[in-house]
Parts: C-alpha cells; structure tokens; sequence
C-alpha cells in the first residue's frame, strides 16, 4: 500500500518544493516591483502637500525606505507569524480582508469553470456528429467567443443584461452565506462573462480530443460490436479524452482567477481581482503580497491536483 | 443638458440668477443660519431608509484637516457625512451655518462664529468654541499637511474665544470671502480627543464628529456605511437610517448601477450619462455652478516660460474642437476668459487668444529661429475621457511645423504630486471642471501667487493686487472693477489653458429627495431622504 503511495508522496514532496521556491520568488519580485513604481504609499497617505522630508520620514517609519532584502525578509517573518498586517488606509486587518474577498473570487471562478463544463457534453455530441449541421455550428460560434476579449463580453453583457433587460445588477454583490438567493442574483452575469470564453476553448479542445479518439481502432471494434453512441462515448471515448481535458481545465482556473481582474472591476465585485487592482493603485503593499501569496498557493496547489490527475486517469503517465 | 444647451435656453434666467449673487455678495457679509430656507427641500421628507451614493474614489484617512474639492462624489462627501459642515456656500452664494449657527461680520475684517449650544462629539465631548479653535490651529500647523494650511494659518493667530459659544476672528487684512473660503476650505471639526488619541498617525485618525451620521463600517477600496446620528443637532434630520457609499471607479458601471437602481446617485457630466439619462425611474439634477476645464502651463521652467509659446498654443487648438473630442458632443462655446458669461464679473473687453493656425504656425517657427523649439511634456491622468482630449491635442499640434509633443499619462492620485508637487510637466490637465460658488476660493487658489491650485506656479504682483482688492473691498462695483482687471491680466500673460465649461449633474433615481447642494455642489446630507414614488425635483 505505502509502496504504491510512495511516487504520489515523492511527487507531491518535490511540486511542495517547486511552489515554496515560485512563491518565495514571486513575493520577492512584488516587494522589488513596489519600489519602481511611481508614488508612494507615504505620499498617498500624507496628501497632496507633503514635503519631501515628511514622506521620508514616513516611509522611515513604515520601513519603505529599508533595502528591499530587508522589506522583504520582514515580511516573510511577518507572514510565518501569521501576522500580516492590516490594510493602509482602512487599518482592516489584512488576513481577514484578503480570506473574504478570496472567497467571493473562488466562487466566481468555480461557477464559471462549472458552467464551462457544458462544452464537455456538447463536444461528445458534435465530435460524434462530425461535420453535420450541428458542429458546424457549434464551431462557428466558439470561433467567434474565443475571438472576442472577456472585457467586451463584459460591456455588452452588461448593457443586454443590465440595461436593457434588467435581469440581473450591474454591480455589486450580497454574501453566500447571508442571503444565498440575493448571491445567485449577484453572481449570474460575472459568472456568465468569465465562463465564455473558457467554455469555448474548453469545447474546442474536447471535440479535438473526441474526434480523434473516436478513430481509434477499440472504437471502431465497439460500434462494430452495435454498442450504443452513448455508452461508447461515455465509457470507451471519455477516459482517453481526459488528461488534455483536464490539463485545459486546469489552465481554465488560473485563467478565470485572472481574468477576475476585468470582471470584478466593471462589475465592482469585491474579489481579490478587485482588491489588488485598487491595492496597487493605492501602494497598499502588504495587501498586494498577501493576495499575490494566496494566488500563487492557489496555482501550485491547481498544477499539483492536475499533474497528480493525469496518473490516476491513465495508468501509463508515471507519477514522478 | 451642456453648460452651452443651457445658456441657449435659459440665458434670462441664468443671467437674473447672476445678479441675484451679485446683489447678495455685494450687499451684505451679514450672513446668519436659516434653516427655513430649505423647508422646500423637506416638502416630502421621509424618514427613515438607506440610500447608497456612488464614489468614484475612496478616501485615504478621516483627517478633518484634508480637504479637497467641494464638488458631490468627492471624498470631502464621505467626511461631510461624518464632521458636517461647520458653515457652508449656498446656491444663492450665501454663506449659511451648518454645524455652526452663523459666521457674521460688519466689516468683513472681525468676523464672528456662533455655534449651537448643547451639540456634542458622538464621544460625548463638547462641540464647542475650544474644539473648533483646536481644529484650526491643527490645520494651521505645517505638520498637519493640510492644504488650508496658507488660509488657516494666515488668520489664526487673530482667532479669540469670546465664550464657549463665540469666537472672535480678526483678520490681517480685509476679506469679503472669509465665510466662502473657510466653508470650502477648512469646514470640518473633529472631536479633539479623537485627533489627540490618534498622535501624527493619520490613518489612525478615528471618525468622531457631530455630523448627521455615525461611521459604521469601512470596508476599503469598496463602501463605507454610516447611520443616522440619533443626537443630530437637527431633529428630525436626518431622515435616512442608513446611508452608504459604494466606491465604484468604472464611470459606465456607476451609470448603469443608478440606472438599475443598484444605487441612488452618482454625479457627472450629461455627456457620460448619454441616454442612460431618460432611463425610466431615473433622472438628473443640474448643480448650477459652472465650472471651467483647464489645463496649467508650467510658467517656470520650459517651454511655457515664454509668452510665445502660450499664445501659440492658444491659436493652435481650436478649444470647440477639443470639448467635442473630449466629450463627444458638438455645440459648445468655449469661454473668452476667466468668467464666463454666466459670471456677475464677466467682461466681454478682455479675451484669451482665439484658434488662429496661421499665426500658431508663425509663432512656432519664430520659437524654433530663436533657439527654443516649442517642445513639451503633456501630463493628465489615464481615463477614456483624458486620453481622448490628450490624443487629439497631441495629433493637432504635431500636425505644426516645429512642434514636439510627448504624452505622459499616469494614475490619477499621482496627478496632483506630478503637476502639484514636483511640477514636472509642461502642460497638465486635470480632468472634470473646478467649480466654486462665488469667485472665491478657487480664484485665488489658481491664479494667487502660492495658491494650492496654482500648479504652473504662475506669479504676477498685478494679479496678486487685483485678487486682494476684490477681496478687501465692500463695494460691488469696485469688485467688479477689479475683477476686470484680474481678466485683463489673464488675456495678457496667459496663466492657464481654459477650454471649456460645464455645469456638474447628477444622475439619480427619480425617488431621490432633499437634494440641496452647497458650497462646489456636494450635498447636504441630512436633507436626503427616498421616497416611495417619484419625487426628485428637476
């Protein structure tokens, strides 16, 4: 048993290894950046008639004039502390603001790549079907939404949805756990603007995959045999499809964690997208490194599950 | 509705409204506290409810001392909520009490501030003559960086307290404007136990005032919330249970929340709301306080310095053109000067030069034979309005012969330290339009020898007498004189690129009540109320 379970430890051991050094590199990186940047928090934060020797002075005092080795390492003891500070402006504690806005950002994510799933089903359907009316079709129009950038999904949506139509807000949002009807309400045009696209690519690789599965020889044998389409499809085609299925899936969420940026900002949700956006603006650094650091966690760990996947789905990938 | 649709239609009525604010700022500084003045905007108050105003940005600190800009949607709205207005500009130009129960003075050299008895800091501390002379004198101290630092600083040391009720301020020299100045200026008073707990930290800075709301909850970067203040000195007001304001950047997305009801209000300009405008259940309110857009010269270093150069941007840039690329509009007149025609104090014998390319041309080769190229740095902040008008200036210009133009555009809080602090441009536009009732304070602050709005440093002793003798005298017609005169100066050394005007609105759902603008056009917030039907005033 220990023996069968040693390559998934040795693997997940050496991807823990790779995360720790990207986000150690990653974090430091933020901590450089801050520094290009023009302004400074100090300079936000006195105001408009600050002298020179008065930022100074402040940065002395927030240690943004310590070398950034020293910032940096300051920070890492901060964080393995638990201790990230509070937020510049509104002195919120950091942890709790970062935790509470993740959540609404995941939520989001995880409905979009739920509902980008449909390309999956539709995919079986037109492969088997190939150039018939209905692939053509489904063709065309994953075409044009992979063709056309989330942003102008956004706008457009958001005036035939919101404006025009009135179903649903044009911005804001209401928590899952105080009035989960009011967050379906929230969530239904951020979430339909972010799956598009990804339910496009996500279609167009699986029909690919499908369609040259569904070549085979094993699937020739099988619908020789008169085995139906459906169970072909879900127990002889599906499995083979799944590790670039699922290797799409996984790009899909660190695509729809970024492309949260666009679309919490328009639709002024308050997710991480949001928060370091306006973070950055403001030079609220520790704010920008704690959601860097959630972000960059949250993509290791999304790489691990789907590197660990493709071994369990297909017995011929080595776990190593 | 643009400024120039408006003159069109009601030019009699806009200019009756102009005299009426001359007659009222010439007539008297007697300036007292009358609350029956808005019992029109409390016609159908209701109370009770919660109400959500957009922000386009979200406030740094609750420091009473930092104040910027009196126009609604500001982060000077989020602190009105809080400290309240201690006095304020009415629509009339009149100075009215707020926290305060009058500013008064016979000769506008002594003035008086009476306060309202029994009024306490939501801490329970006295909202008195002490705590409002402690105000001052923290925003008087270089340390505090307020930018009423000049204004408040120039008059402190004549500051009594006559009585916990009464304070006694004499000036150095005359001021007509003390009341207009110090509303937009430096009106808010915080509880001094609160600034004293909170040291030199400003973000530590608690929100404790006696305003008509109490600080609830700030969730940074996205809303603040504040409730009714049940001890509000001005019972029943307020009438809203809840008030919030959501901090939404994005200009379409603020418009389309109003317009789905998401929020009750945002303010703008009638060229962003388009026919979102006529949306059913919305509507829009004009805030009748023109306002100029401007760019600044850098007037002490680079290509500016010269005469020639301004003059030559002037005839360069047809300024029609430009408000049309900037707002996509057509059919605005762009003003001849300082004051438009709307002004009590426009005159029609001085006008900034006019779009003339020939002569634009002659300039730039006469510039270019002498050595110095007309080559310049132009900074603004990044919108899709700004970069429009930044575009189009950059493509006219350099469609000249001898014409250099580089465009910087950077974050919009970077702007004023850029512009304001380092002065590293050479023309910079800020974008929206700075209004004032009255002439004061923004003339001063733009035009003044070390005015707080003065970004290209512009300096001129003439300009400089003719702004004090506008203030020092009691007689209109000499104002009047006088700012003849500071238009003369302006038409000849050109201190500032003025290339349109407008009125700021609000777009806002019709059941929007007690809307009752003051000083720049941010409202009184204890006025506000919904009603359950329509019920917003045109």
């Amino acid at each position: 048993m220990l023996t069968n379970a040693m390559p998934y430890i040795r693997a997940i051991s050496t991807r823990l290894i790779t995360g720790i050094l990207v986000f150690l590199l990653v974090t430091f990186s933020a901590t450089a950046l801050s520094s290009l940047a023009p302004g400074s928090a100090a300079q936000l934060i006195l105001g408009d008639y600050a002298t020179p020797e008065q930022i100074a002075a402040l940065n002395t005092q927030y240690g943004y004039d310590l070398p950034v080795w020293q910032r940096y390492l300051s920070w890492l003891g901060d964080l393995l502390r638990g201790d990230l500070g509070v937020t510049l402006f509104s002195q919120q504690p950091i942890l709790g603001v970062v935790l509470e806005r993740a959540a609404v950002t995941f939520e989001i994510a995880f409905l979009a790549m739920a509902v980008s799933l449909i390309g999956i089903p539709v995919a079986m359907y037109t492969a088997s079907h190939p150039n018939k009316l209905t692939d053509k079709v489904m063709r065309s129009i994953s075409t044009v939404l992979l063709a056309v950038p989330t942003f102008v999904i956004v706008v457009l949506f958001s005036y035939l949805f919101a404006m025009v139509l009135r179903w649903f807000p044009a911005t804001g949002w209401a928590k899952l756990t105080e009035n989960p009807v009011a967050n379906l309400w929230y969530v239904a045009l951020p979430v339909l603007c972010l799956s598009l696209h990804q339910t496009a690519y996500l279609y167009r690789v699986a029909r690919n995959e499908f369609v040259t599965t569904l070549q085979e020889d094993y699937i020739a044998v099988a619908r020789a045999r008169g085995l139906p389409l459906s169970y072909i499809l879900f127990n002889h085609a599906l499995r083979p499809a799944m590790p670039q299925i699922l290797t799409v899936m996984g790009l899909s969420l660190t695509y729809m964690l970024a492309g949260s940026f666009v679309v919490e900002s328009y639709f002024a949700v308050p997710g991480i997208g949001w928060t370091i956006l306006s973070a950055v603006k403001s030079h609220d650094i520790p704010l920008v490194q704690a959601i860097l650091s959630l972000t960059v966690v949250i993509f290791v760990i999304v790489f691990m599950l789907v590197d660990l996947g493709y071994a369990l789905i297909d017995p011929r990938v080595k776990v190593s | 509705m643009t400024f120039t649709q408006f003159t069109r239609k009601s030019s009699a009525v806009r200019m009756g409204r102009a005299a009426a604010i001359a007659l009222l700022l010439g007539s008297s500084v007697l300036i007292g506290m009358t609350t029956t003045a808005f019992a029109q905007a409390d016609e159908q108050a209701v109370s009770g409810g919660e109400m959500t105003i957009i922000a386009g940005s979200d406030i740094k600190s609750w420091d009473p001392a930092i104040t910027s800009g009196t126009f609604p949607g500001g982060p000077m709205d989020q602190l009105d909520a809080v400290y309240g207005f201690l006095v304020y500009v009415d629509l009339e130009g009149k100075v009215q009490g707020g926290m305060a129960e009058s500013l008064t003075s016979d000769d506008a050299t002594v003035w008086t501030l009476k306060l309202r008895p029994d009024v306490k800091f939501t801490d329970g501390n006295p909202y008195d003559a002490e705590a409002v002379v402690y105000n001052w004198k923290r925003a008087a101290n270089p340390d505090t960086l307020a930018p009423a630092q000049p204004f408040v600083s120039s008059w402190i040391d004549g500051v009594k307290i006559i009585d916990p009720l009464t304070i006694e301020i004499t000036l150095p020299t005359p001021n007509r404007n003390f009341g207009s100045t110090l509303a937009q200026s430096s009106p808010f008073v915080a509880s001094p136990a609160a600034l004293e707990a909170a040291g030199t930290d400003k973000a530590a800075i608690k929100p404790v005032g006696a305003g008509a709301f109490l600080f609830e909850s700030w969730d940074q970067g996205i809303s603040l919330s504040f409730k009714r203040n049940p001890d509000y000195w001005d019972q029943p007001r307020p009438y809203l249970d809840t008030l919030k304001f959501a901090i939404i950047p994005e200009t379409n997305s603020r418009i389309s929340t109003v317009v789905q009801g998401g929020a009750q209000m945002m303010a703008g300009y009638p060229y962003q709301f388009g026919a979102n405008a006529e949306a059913p259940s919305v509507t829009t309110h004009e805030i009748p306080i023109p306002g100029l857009y401007r760019a600044y010269f850098n007037q002490v270093a680079g290509t500016f310095t010269d005469h020639r150069a301004r003059e030559a941007f002037y005839h360069a840039v047809d300024p029609a053109r430009l408000m049309q690329a900037y707002t996509q509009l057509e059919g605005y007149v762009t003003p001849t000067n300082y004051f438009t025609q709307a002004s009590p104090y426009y005159d029609p014998a001085d006008v900034l030069p006019t779009y003339d390319p020939a002569k634009a041309q002659e300039l730039f080769d006469a510039l270019a034979a002498d050595g110095k190229p007309f080559k310049i740095k132009l900074v603004s902040y990044s919108n899709s309005d700004l970069k429009r008008l930044t575009s189009y200036l950059q493509q006219v210009l350099t469609a000249y012969e001898n014409v250099e133009v580089e465009v910087e555009l950077v974050d919009q809080a970077m702007l004023k330290p850029q512009c304001q602090t380092q002065v590293n441009f050479d023309l910079c536009i800020d974008g929206g339009v700075l209004v004032a009732n009255g002439a004061e304070p923004i003339i001063s602050n733009m035009l003044k020898t070390g005015g707080v709005d003065n970004w290209g440093q512009y300096s001129s002793e003439a300009m400089d007498g003719f702004l004090n003798a506008a203030n020092a005298t009691m007689d209109q017609t000499e104002v009047k004189a006088a700012y003849a005169n500071v238009q003369k100066v302006v038409a000849e050394d050109l201190p500032l690129y003025i290339f349109g005007s407008e009125t700021r609105f609000l777009l806002l759902r019709d059941n929007t009540g007690g809307i009752v603008p003051s000083n720049g056009g941010i409202l009184q917030k204890q006025y506000l109320y919904v009603c359950e039907d329509a019920c917003a005033a045109e």
